[in-house]
């Protein structure tokens, strides 16, 4: 690595008026992000056009922060009501909406922060450094490893969900087979459509997430709307050192993981985030309370979720190829401000190339001191009647879904998961492998069956290529832990 | 207990129903052609297994059923006691006045249906204070109308209400 690119970068990025966009965006990005059925992706397609008039540097830095703001927001409203603001934080509402309800979202919200900047440090970190070699990584990819990828993902999160296999597996399952809905990736053959032209592309996901968090948590709450009292220190809501210690290293492996995942063009966050909670479950000690108000629940989706930033600006910049939706969007920024991103921008461009990265590394601490900072005016919302706070859920929740494609079919299907997700958490059924098959479920069967195709039918294909190979024994291995794992109490 | 039982049934039948569609649909897809796999075969699969998952939750809940049956002095538990307080009734009125607000939106206008909608959803949630309900339904109507229609671009009905 050129030390001297490094300097240039950051000489780059003592423009006050880069650091002045940076904050515009990351401000905008977390209103954006908190906003149920807003995604990332989407804030960002909506500035590009605002940002045509900037000169480089500042129309990158605000791109960047409102990217990373994006990613961060997303939790706020996951912790302060159960309502995932991003697919990617639907795997912090399991134990940051348990600390809410036992009146701390101050301390929920400011851990969640703190590992996001781990995260997001720790991701930049290494795409500095190893940026070349992981993109090399991700190169050898094909359909079979993408299909393993994506069982592996599922099959961590139907490790760790609930107190029955048999029950989460059989949500996963069930969400694979909704994940089907819409048109034959291969052949496009419209299936179990039953005439609707709007589940063409699928059941959409964030709907479907909005329903299963948000309306389900509404219809749960309509017998029990007393008021949680909320403690706050009154001060900025800076981490407690005893938090920041008993996440740490859950924090930095979730990081890493965040950033391998991210690196991997065609997983984003979302799977990063749950693959990061999974795997922190599964290692649980005795007197780690995950699913109530347990820290590294919090620490590692947070961590995975912002390293995965960092992670998917590997193929994007070193290859040329959008690691996940925000990427494939920010390449088409990258391009209009006139960056081509692939092998030749280190080489050609070196302080440039530099100066991206040292802008993402900054975006994650200012948007650690915006939600410092904010954290305790976010509070005060939780602290509003709670009545008033389930109706403003429910509208927010509908229009959520309707304001992503302007389309009133999103909306029966919110309400329809949100129904679906009532009577299955009634039943103790968790939700969490739902959605995330409805997630990798299209990766999943799309890689599947190409790989039929190359192979010429043969489902040996999977186990012949080595990485295919070690990502399903690992998945397997996954199982077979949570079975034991669910077995030792009852034994015990 | 009955209710309980009934109700342990519903996602193992929710399961089963989308078992029965998905393999009744996935018959009348084309087939596999030259060794390459066809649009049926992933949907096939999953249903197949789904089914067996939804058969051995279904024998679960039978087994449990025959276990509780045959224990006397039979103590309720916290969480049938959580689910025995479902307040159906206010949960059905929430859910009638969500799809009624869907179905009279286009026609009647956001801000006049979304005022409506709060100000019975208010009431549902056990918020009743008059003009409280309304003013709150009122004002928050507007922001929405704001933040979505104004800055954000999202086409809302204006219907004959506004």
């Amino acid at each position: 690595m050129d030390f001297s690119n490094f300097t240039e970068a950051f000489q780059l990025l003592a423009d006050p008026m880069v650091f002045l966009f940076l904050i515009c965006g990351v401000l905008l990005g977390v209103i954006v992000g908190a906003l149920p059925g807003l995604s990332a992706t989407l804030a960002v397609a909506l500035l590009i056009p605002f940002t045509f008039d900037l000169s480089l540097m500042p129309a990158l830095a605000m791109l960047i922060g409102v990217y990373a703001g994006a990613v961060y927001g997303g939790s706020v409203p996951a912790i302060l009501f159960r309502t995932p603001g991003t697919p990617a934080s639907a795997a912090t509402v399991f134990d940051g909406y348990a600390l809410t309800q036992k009146g701390e979202s101050q301390r929920a919200l400011s851990v969640a922060a703190f590992f996001a900047m781990v995260g997001g440090l720790i991701g930049t970190v290494i795409l500095i450094l190893l940026a070349p070699q992981i993109a090399n990584i991700a190169l050898r990819f094909g359909p079979p490893e993408y299909c393993a990828l994506a069982l592996f993902g599922l099959s961590m999160i139907v490790a760790v969900s609930g107190e029955s296999l048999l029950k989460s597996a059989g949500v996963a399952i069930f969400g694979l087979l909704l994940a089907t809905v819409g048109m034959d990736p291969i052949t496009g053959y419209p299936r179990l459509l039953f005439g609707s032209v709007s589940l063409m592309e699928g059941i959409p996901f964030i709907p479907a997430l909005i329903g299963l968090f948000a309306l389900a948590e509404v219809f749960r709450s309509i017998g029990n709307t007393e008021q949680i009292a909320q403690r706050s220190s009154g001060k900025f809501a800076w981490p407690m050192r005893s938090d920041m210690i008993r996440g740490s290293w859950t924090g930095i492996r979730s990081g890493l993981i965040g950033t391998g995942v991210g690196s991997t063009p065609g997983s984003g966050s979302d799977i990063a985030a749950f693959m990061a909670y999974g795997i922190a479950k599964q290692r649980a000690k005795p007197g780690d309370t995950f699913g109530h108000g347990d820290i590294k629940g919090i620490a590692a989706p947070e961590a995975a979720k912002t390293g995965s930033i960092s992670g998917s600006m590997v193929p994007l910049l070193s290859l040329g190829i959008p690691g996940d939706a925000v990427t494939a969007v920010l390449i088409g920024a990258f391009i209009l401000h006139g960056i081509q991103p692939g092998p030749l921008l280190f080489e050609q461009h070196g302080p440039l190339a530099y100066s991206i990265l040292a802008t993402v590394l900054v975006a994650h601490i200012v948007v650690f001191l915006v939600a410092i900072l904010g954290t305790r005016f976010l509070v005060r919302i939780v602290a509003c009647d709670r009545k008033l706070l389930l109706a403003s859920i429910t509208i927010l929740a509908l229009l959520g879904a309707y304001a992503l494609r302007n389309n009133i079919v999103d909306v029966w299907v919110a309400i329809s998961f949100g129904v679906l997700g009532y009577i299955l958490e009634h039943q103790q059924y968790p939700v969490a492998p739902l959605l995330l098959a409805l997630i990798l479920g299209p990766m999943a069967e799309e890689n599947f069956r190409r790989s039929l195709i190359l192979s010429d039918g043969s489902y040996l294909v999977f186990l012949t290529h080595p990485i295919s190979a070690i990502i399903l024994t690992l998945s397997v291995l996954s199982l077979i832990f949570s079975v034991i794992r669910r077995q030792k109490p009852r034994n015990g | 207990m009955r209710v309980d039982f009934t109700l342990s049934l519903l996602p193992p039948g929710i399961f089963l129903a989308t078992t029965a569609v998905a393999l009744w649909q996935s018959a009348t897809f084309p087939k596999a052609a030259g060794g390459v796999p066809g649009p049926a075969l992933v949907p096939m699969i999953l249903a197949v297994v789904l089914g067996l998952a939804s058969l051995a939750l279904v024998t679960g809940a039978l087994q449990r059923r025959n276990l509780s049956g045959k224990s006397e002095n039979l103590k309720s538990r916290p969480e049938d006691t959580a689910k025995a307080s479902v307040p159906w009734r206010r949960l059905g009125m929430l859910l009638a006045a969500i799809v009624l607000y869907l179905v009279v939106m286009p026609w009647m206008g956001f801000i006049s249906s979304t005022t409506v909608f709060i100000a019975v959803s208010l009431f549902c949630f056990d918020y009743r204070k008059g003009i409280h309900n309304w003013a709150f339904a009122i004002l928050a109507a507007y922001i929405l109308y704001a933040l979505f229609a104004l800055l954000m671009n999202v086409p809302l009905p204006v219907g004959w209400l506004g």
